[in-house]
């Protein structure tokens, strides 16, 4: 029997396929190694310019990967008004998390909150302060799980880097806090992957057509 | 056509056959959830072949069921699928007519014959 239930199980699985790509997961995965490396730049004594230019590559994980790899293999499909409007209604929020969070953090920063957890962390802490609630939002909005589980692990970084600092210290705090969970979850990303291509091969010209 | 039952003479709710075979059921669904899909898309999700899905489009491409579009993305062409506005208003009829067909009590009367 067809309920409302049914149907909008049957969404929630179209959407959901569309990320079994792993290009999310492995965009985390480098996303969290970037905030290990910046973590290690003033160690090294390389600016931390470049740690925020890397930064640029992160958007082209998904865009690039879903033109070259995912939609020639899954094929193209755009989801219902309600679908539409859930994303415009997340990107709403997330204006206003960030329009909130921004004083928090500057007052944060300038009672010299950062310095305690070790200078190098200034940036990850930042990005865990305006990311992770966002991270949970998104994962609510878009109906993403592993989401929650990647601002979760955002959230503990932090605090363990800074729990690291005090046997470890810098650049290796960093290292071992950011680093590791970006190598699982980029490994993990890698795998989605590779699955997701063995599944769906390329398809030949006739097998796009109707009639 | 309407079926009866040999027991209380209740008649079952008239059903769409061409919505009611499953392939075409999982095409309209998915196809109900969103805007459109490629070709591609619609046969990854509901696990037919090329040709098994192109004869269950084309039959509800001549209900007036689905809208079929070819175009080309780059050099590529491509086909996606849509419902109309038929389809979808054929689709939730068949929904509701399926919920008042399990919902609806039997009059199950027994035969003393058998008893």
């Amino acid at each position: 029997m067809i309920t409302p239930e049914s149907i909008k199980e049957i969404e929630k699985r179209a959407y959901r396929a569309t990320f079994d790509d792993g290009l999310y997961d492995i965009l985390f995965g480098v996303a969290f190694l970037i905030l290990a490396w910046i973590s290690t730049l003033d160690s090294i004594g390389v600016p931390r310019l470049y740690g925020y230019l890397s930064v640029i590559i992160l958007p082209l994980i998904p865009l690039l990967g879903k033109k070259y790899i995912s939609t020639p293999r899954l094929g193209a499909v755009e989801f219902g008004p309600r679908r539409k409007s859930k994303k415009l209604f997340l990107l709403v929020i997330i204006g206003a998390v960030i329009f909130l969070q921004m004083p928090v953090i500057m007052i944060a920063g300038a009672g010299g909150f950062f310095e305690v957890l070790g200078g190098s962390l200034s940036v990850p802490v930042m990005v865990g302060m305006i990311i992770a609630p966002l991270l949970l939002l998104a994962a609510y909005f878009i109906d993403y799980p592993r989401m929650y589980i990647y601002a979760v692990l955002l959230l503990v970084s932090i605090p363990h880097a800074a729990f690291m600092y005090e046997f470890v210290g810098v650049p290796f705090n960093g290292l071992i806090s950011f680093g590791i969970p970006g190598l699982v979850i980029l490994i993990y990303g890698l795998n989605l992957l590779a699955k997701f291509i063995r599944k769906y091969p390329l398809p030949t010209p006739e097998a796009n057509h109707a009639g | 056509m309407p079926a009866e039952n040999n027991t209380g003479g209740n008649k079952l709710p008239e059903i769409d056959r061409l919505v009611h075979e499953p392939a075409r059921y999982n095409i309209m669904a998915l196809l109900y959830v969103v805007t459109r899909a490629e070709f591609l898309f619609v046969q990854n999700q509901t696990h037919l072949t090329p040709g098994n899905l192109s004869s269950h489009v084309s039959k509800l491409e001549s209900a007036g069921y689905v809208d079929i579009q070819k175009q080309f993305v780059g050099k590529l062409p491509k086909t996606f699928l849509s419902l109309t506005q038929r389809g979808r208003e054929a689709f939730e009829d068949y929904r509701n007519r399926m919920k008042e067909l399990f919902t609806t009590p039997l009059n199950v009367q027994t035969d003393p014959d058998t008893e």
